[in-house]
């Protein structure tokens, strides 16, 4: 793998170079969170995060995304733009990358192409952040990653202090890193301490449970009496949903203003009792147990049946955001 | 008060009940999964009993799990929980003869939101709490004032022990002088319309409508939110700007005269919203105009359930 | 890049009221487009999402058979906001729809089969389809006996009756009609479809039953199809659920590992006894 470095007194630069090639999106401070916005300008970002409060997921499939507007007289329909610029996503944190792999084996399935999403996600180089302050709700080793996994990046940084270790990942990853800053290889010494950085960070993570096993114990665990209690607490919102960045449910809506309107696709959950009632008034998931029996089970059997991986990085969001404390590391590990 | 004697005490006396078939349920806290939260508890036997604990991080309104249960429910009630079960109470949605409430000496709890602002909570390995003081275990030890850490809903609480208990644990709090509950509407009150639009604004443009507030509430009982109608269906469901707003007005609305600022809609908002402030408002004015406060007795009628000749009319009427 | 959310524009030809409620209403579609109809190539047992801007979409059955021509039937019930939307329509409406979707009946399977169709009250639309496909007349020495089952609440609620009544006099059909309680005018079979099956006791022998109906009928015909010797995977039937994509995105149709809006609507009863029962 080609690898650099570059000073941290350089990224300003780096990351004006890049404004000025298209579409910057990377965590922002705002009040008291990160959050991934477009940078209005280099002095905006903040690389110094432990993870933002929704994941980046938000740019490839928005909360709220107009599909077309539309005159109600005679069903005319006005096809939207779809945005076809180049962008970059910088800092993106390894459960975070990974996840958009994850979001892909939807929005990319060979049968049916969700554009608005393939056009910024073809268009869009993913610049990686390796972790190096894991939080206490953090699992991802327990889900197939790791502080320095670059599943999902075009490249990745890694932070040295007063430096980056730059990895070029993929060809678009290495291009763009040569035009920036050029890259070979990066001394041995910040090589060395890299690595040894990274199994430092890797050992704050232990596993919390084996997804495989979880998966696989799933499959003949939909009958178990686990879920009859496990789900009580649970209040119904969705805010673990929303802050999750594989969760990918969404609804369709019409909005009218008069004569004339928008159909939009917005997120949705699977913790709603409104997601699967039918107009009839029969609703198949009546109540929280079969809900939040769904969301687990898609994410930890369903997904992995269907696209070989659990849905579900081990960013912990939906921990930390959970009002009542709703750990998904404790439901799964019921399980085990 | 928080200390270990009160969570013995818990403990000991949710076992009874339970023993004694006194109750089938304790709906009370248990250790949350990271050191500083706990967890809503449902504890069925004398066994489990041990799990509960009592600790500023119990931060969480357990009156919002009362409705629609057939069996007789111990209920662990800071001045707030039980404020929020006499308002159900007060509106039929459950059976006196099914809740017993276990009333605990609050002292207020802790705004997870303030304590980030101040240390790192992810290197926090287990705290107590030493008198007015909360003591964090990290690399070192810090102490901070409770005082400090509050939630703002318990900064302007003067009703920390249940106004109505059928038991109640420990010795009661001390009712701290607030000097006056509602300073910070008052200076709301007293912007221009610019700067009172741009909180809403602020509000709505940090919502992703995840109705974590909502659902969190114990008086949010509708069993079809108007957000969720379909037929007709009211306003968009997007996160847009005025379409959240106009959900957050409306829920405040509905709990006017019910709303006992206990805080858990803006302690459940993963986005931080500060919830609370338009809740504040409407108890100010409910208060100024129908001298009501609510959730203090189960036999009065609500006020907007009640119709008085000398209820200030011009609300309703053009002037 | 196809956009697969962008509906299709279609005029609303002709509106049949198919039930004495006025509940239930057929409508006739054409594409505006020449190309946009090619491309709506479908088969059987397949669905479309029928689009009014302004009200929304609805996932509805296709009862047209291809072989009827280029004309796209679909029968709907007054239900919900894009239904009602739709029912006040008049004809020469335009409307959207996209589509086809879902896998449809197995039509190579059914080759050489017999073919039993047991449809109860509105959810006959897609087994219309199937047999007057089965019934073209190029088609039909492809398949073996044909028995059709169908009914409805009342004589005024089945949907297809006057169509129904000529398969019933057509020597190469065996056609059974029965509503849950008759009138005056009728003469036809009173009984519920699960006894009439019983007793109509279609031979299982290289055959294939197809079981559309509500819930309840569906669960009291399966097992006297079992009787009568029909294995899991010989049983076929078609699953409705909450959807919006219609093609396997917006995850509400998820039941299992399984879309019903792609791996479905049709599956074989079998796989159903695989599946959670949450439809």
């Amino acid at each position: 793998m080609d690898t650099g470095i570059i000073k941290k007194e350089n990224i300003k630069g780096v990351i004006e170079s890049l404004m000025q090639m298209g579409k910057v999106v990377a965590p922002t401070r705002q009040d008291d969170m990160t959050v991934f916005s477009a940078l209005p300008s280099s002095e905006a970002l903040d690389l110094n995060y432990t993870n933002s409060k929704l994941s980046p997921k938000d740019y490839f499939f928005p909360q709220t995304e107009v599909l077309f507007c539309y005159e109600k007289e005679n069903n005319q329909i006005h096809p939207p733009l779809i945005e076809d610029k180049p962008a970059c996503l910088v800092g993106v944190r390894p459960c975070d990358a990974k996840a958009i792999t994850l979001l892909d084996c939807i929005f990319n399935d060979p049968q049916y192409k969700d554009v608005y999403y393939l056009n910024k996600r073809k268009n869009t180089v993913v610049i990686g952040l390796a972790c190096t302050n894991p939080q206490s709700t953090c699992f991802c080793t327990s889900t197939g990653g790791g502080p320095l996994d670059t599943t999902g990046m075009d490249m990745l940084w890694q932070d040295l202090g007063d430096r980056y270790l730059i990895k070029a990942v993929t060809p678009q990853g290495k291009e763009l890193a040569s035009k920036l800053f050029g890259i070979d290889k990066a001394p041995e010494k910040d090589l060395s301490y890299a690595k040894k950085q990274g199994e430092k960070v890797l050992s704050m993570i232990p596993p919390a449970f084996e997804a495989e096993k979880i998966s696989e114990k799933l499959r003949s665990s939909f009958e178990d009496s686990v879920w009859e209690t496990i789900h009580e607490k649970c209040l119904g919102c969705a805010a673990c949903t929303f802050v999750c960045p594989t969760c990918h449910c969404f609804d369709i809506q019409d909005e009218n203003s008069r004569d004339r309107g928008r159909r939009v696709k917005l997120w949705d959950s699977c913790m709603f009792p409104l997601f699967t009632l039918h107009t009839s008034g029969h609703n198949p998931r009546l109540s929280g147990k079969e809900r939040m029996r769904q969301r687990i089970m898609h994410k930890f059997n369903y997904f992995k049946v269907n696209n070989g991986h659990v849905a579900c990085v081990g960013c912990g969001r939906c921990i930390r955001e959970c009002p009542v404390n709703m750990d998904i590391r404790q439901i799964v590990s019921a399980f085990s | 008060m928080w200390s270990k004697e009160i969570t013995q005490k818990i403990r000991a006396t949710a076992e009874s009940l339970l023993l004694e078939g006194k109750v089938d349920l304790i709906i009370g806290y248990e250790a949350g999964s990271t050191p500083l939260r706990t967890a809503p508890s449902f504890v069925r036997s004398a066994e489990q009993a041990s799990l509960l604990v009592w600790n500023p991080f119990c931060e969480n309104n357990l009156s919002v799990y009362l409705e629609g249960r057939k069996e007789k429910v111990g209920l662990m009630a800071k001045g707030c929980d039980a404020r929020a079960a006499v308002v159900a109470l007060q509106e039929k949605r459950i059976d006196r003869d099914r809740l017993l409430i276990i009333g605990l000496p609050c002292s207020g709890v802790v705004d997870r939101q303030k304590l980030a602002a101040s240390v790192n909570i992810d290197a926090v390995k287990a705290f107590s709490v030493d008198k007015d003081s909360l003591v964090l275990q990290t690399e070192e030890e810090v102490r901070l004032p409770l005082e400090d850490v509050l939630h703002a809903s318990c900064k302007t609480c003067s009703r920390r022990n249940a106004p109505v208990s059928d038991i109640f644990i420990g010795e009661k709090s001390s009712e701290p002088q607030v000097k006056d509950e509602f300073a910070e509407v008052k200076s709301f009150e007293g912007l221009g319309t610019q700067e009172r639009w741009r909180y809403f604004r602020e509000l709505a443009q940090k919502c992703i409508r995840c109705y974590a507030c909502r659902n969190a509430c114990p008086l949010c009982y509708c069993q079809e939110c108007i957000v969720d109608q379909t037929q007709p269906q009211w306003f968009g469901k997007t996160a847009a700007e005025e379409d959240t707003l106009i959900y957050h007005i409306i829920r405040a609305y509905h709990c006017a005269g019910r709303c006992i600022d206990c805080g858990a809609c803006s302690r459940a908002c993963p986005m931080g919203i500060d919830l609370r402030l338009l809740n504040k408002k409407l108890q100010k004015d409910v208060q100024e105009l129908y001298h009501y406060i609510p959730g203090l007795n189960p036999d009065e009628a609500p006020a907007f359930g009640t119709f008085k000749l000398d209820d200030p009319q011009d609300c309703i009427t053009e002037k | 890049m196809e956009n697969p959310y962008l509906p299709k524009n279609v005029k609303i030809e002709k509106i049949i009221d198919e039930t004495a409620g006025k509940d239930i209403k057929s409508f006739v579609l054409s594409f505006l487009n020449p190309q946009d109809c090619e491309a709506f190539s479908y088969h059987p047992g397949q669905f479309a999402e029928i689009s009014i801007a302004g009200a929304g979409e609805i996932p509805i059955g296709i009862a047209s058979s291809p072989s009827e021509g280029v004309e796209v039937k679909f029968t709907v019930k007054k239900m919900g906001v894009v239904t009602k939307d739709l029912h006040n329509s008049s004809a020469g409406r335009i409307i959207g729809l996209r589509g086809p979707y879902g896998n449809g009946f197995p039509m190579e399977e059914l080759k050489g089969k017999n073919i039993v169709i047991v449809g109860g009250g509105f959810a006959f639309t897609t087994l219309r389809s199937l047999a007057v496909y089965l019934m073209d007349d190029s088609r039909r020495k492809d398949y073996g006996d044909i028995t059709i089952i169908c009914g409805a609440r009342t004589p005024g609620d089945l949907i297809y009756r006057q169509e129904v009544e000529t398969w019933a006099s057509q020597p190469d059909l065996k056609v059974q009609v029965t509503v849950d309680k008759g009138n005056a005018d009728w003469s036809g079979r009173e009984g519920f479809i699960p006894p009439v099956v019983k007793e109509v006791a279609p031979s299982a022998d290289n055959a294939i039953a197809l079981v559309c109906g509500p819930p309840i009928m569906i669960k009291l015909t399966i097992p006297i199809l079992f009787d009568l010797g029909f294995a899991p995977n010989k049983i076929l039937n078609s699953l409705e659920m909450r959807m919006k994509c219609g093609f396997g995105k917006c995850g509400r149709c998820n039941i299992g590992n399984k879309y019903v809006c792609k791996d479905g609507p049709v599956f074989t009863f079998e796989e159903l006894q695989k599946l959670p029962q949450e439809y």
